[in-house]
């Protein structure tokens, strides 16, 4: 458990310097994608604290004896899916704006960018 | 009754929204309608002694939230929006302007009567797509890239909250405010970096001068006068529920207002 933890946080680091030390904007969003994966993870390592079964319930009939199933947590998977879409929506949003830049600044240096625009 | 009128309140900004599309010109009439009924509710609670609190859906739904301290903040966001509205009356915006405007009221009007942290992550990471598309509206070259820089910011920062809001419910099983109270100091200190950075507050709020400088006057007003506000609220209400976090959120308080003006004079 400590070791996934530990790579979860070495993949929101490995994205968070990116985005800061990467110098193209592509990799920038790129970088940004790589965090929100391990934010993503993180949730997913929550939910799994309490078991790895799917939880969906399950009529009475089906389950043979008292066997103690250990269903994952839903409540942060659920809440995760929502910030899966919308990191994912804003991820469009952002190379939809790249695409518009790229037209002037076709090697999207972000220094350029800058000299350029302000 | 107040909890349907509520509701409402809040599906109203959304929906109004996305109707200009169909009605474009009815764009400007719609937007301050919304905008006036904003009004109305704001006051209402500034004078009502009563909160509302509710909890939709189940233990762990969406819960709401709202009393005097957000009738006040409602009522700001109603205050501005109607006045930037009134300022574009004549300047010949599309419908598209006027849709951001609304969506960005209701998102910003959600903050203010969540009560959860999953709620108000989901309302700010709406807040700010809106703001995107508002800043970019001249559609220049310059607008797109200040409008990126404002993203890019917006959303590490909250994919750091976001992180915080995880190990709140690891120590808790709950996304509630009131599970702050047995949340490790970690998780409050992610959280605290997520809402400081997007509330613009203290050194952490140094990227935003040059954002809303460069955005148009209507948007600047709109950012700096209820966005900014979106990520000092969950602070307040932190601050009401645990005691011993009131003198940090008032030193950063006093600490912004002293670190402001003297930025101003010295830039």
């Amino acid at each position: 458990m400590l070791i996934l933890e530990a790579c979860i946080l070495a993949t929101v680091f490995c994205g968070f310097f990116g985005i800061i030390f990467k110098r193209n904007l592509m990799m920038k969003i790129l970088s940004m994608d790589v965090m929100s994966t391990g934010v993503v993870g993180f949730y997913v390592l929550v939910a799994a604290r309490t078991g790895l079964f799917t939880p969906i319930a399950v009529p009475d009939s089906l389950v043979s004896g008292d066997v103690p199933v250990d269903y994952a947590d839903p409540v942060p998977q659920a809440v995760i899916l929502t910030a899966i879409v919308i990191g994912f929506s804003i991820q469009a949003l952002m190379l939809v704006g790249v695409m518009k830049l790229s037209r002037d600044n076709p090697t999207l240096e972000c220094r350029e960018i800058e000299k350029n625009n302000t | 009754m107040m909890t349907t009128l509520t509701l409402s309140w809040i599906a109203l900004p959304l929906f109004v929204g996305f109707s200009i599309y169909l009605l474009p010109q009815f764009a400007r009439v719609l937007a301050i309608t919304v905008s006036l009924i904003s009004l109305v509710y704001g006051l209402w609670y500034v004078f009502s002694s009563d909160p509302l609190a509710l909890n939709l859906v189940d233990s762990y739904g969406v819960s709401l939230l709202v009393d005097q301290l957000s009738g006040f903040f409602v009522l700001t966001n109603a205050v501005v929006t109607a006045a930037v509205i009134m300022y574009c009356w004549q300047s010949g915006k599309t419908a598209f302007f006027y849709t951001q405007a609304v969506i960005l009221h209701g998102s910003v009007n959600s903050v203010f009567v969540c009560a959860d942290l999953v709620s108000v992550y989901v309302a700010l990471e709406v807040i700010g797509i809106a703001a995107f598309l508002l800043i970019a509206y001249p559609r220049t070259d310059r607008a797109v890239w200040v409008g990126l820089r404002y993203l890019f910011v917006s959303n590490t920062s909250m994919l750091f909250y976001l992180l915080g809001a995880a190990l709140v419910y690891q120590a808790s099983g709950s996304f509630a405010f009131t599970a702050l109270t047995e949340a490790p100091v970690e998780a409050i200190a992610l959280i605290f970096l997520g809402l400081l950075s997007k509330g613009g507050i203290f050194v952490s709020g140094l990227w935003l001068p040059p954002t809303h400088g460069e955005a148009e006057s209507p948007v600047s007003a709109l950012l700096s006068g209820v966005v900014v506000k979106t990520g000092v609220f969950p602070l307040v209400r932190f601050a009401l529920i645990m005691p011993e976090f009131d003198p940090l959120v008032r030193f950063f308080g006093v600490a912004t207002a002293l670190f402001g003006v003297s930025f101003a004079v010295f830039a």
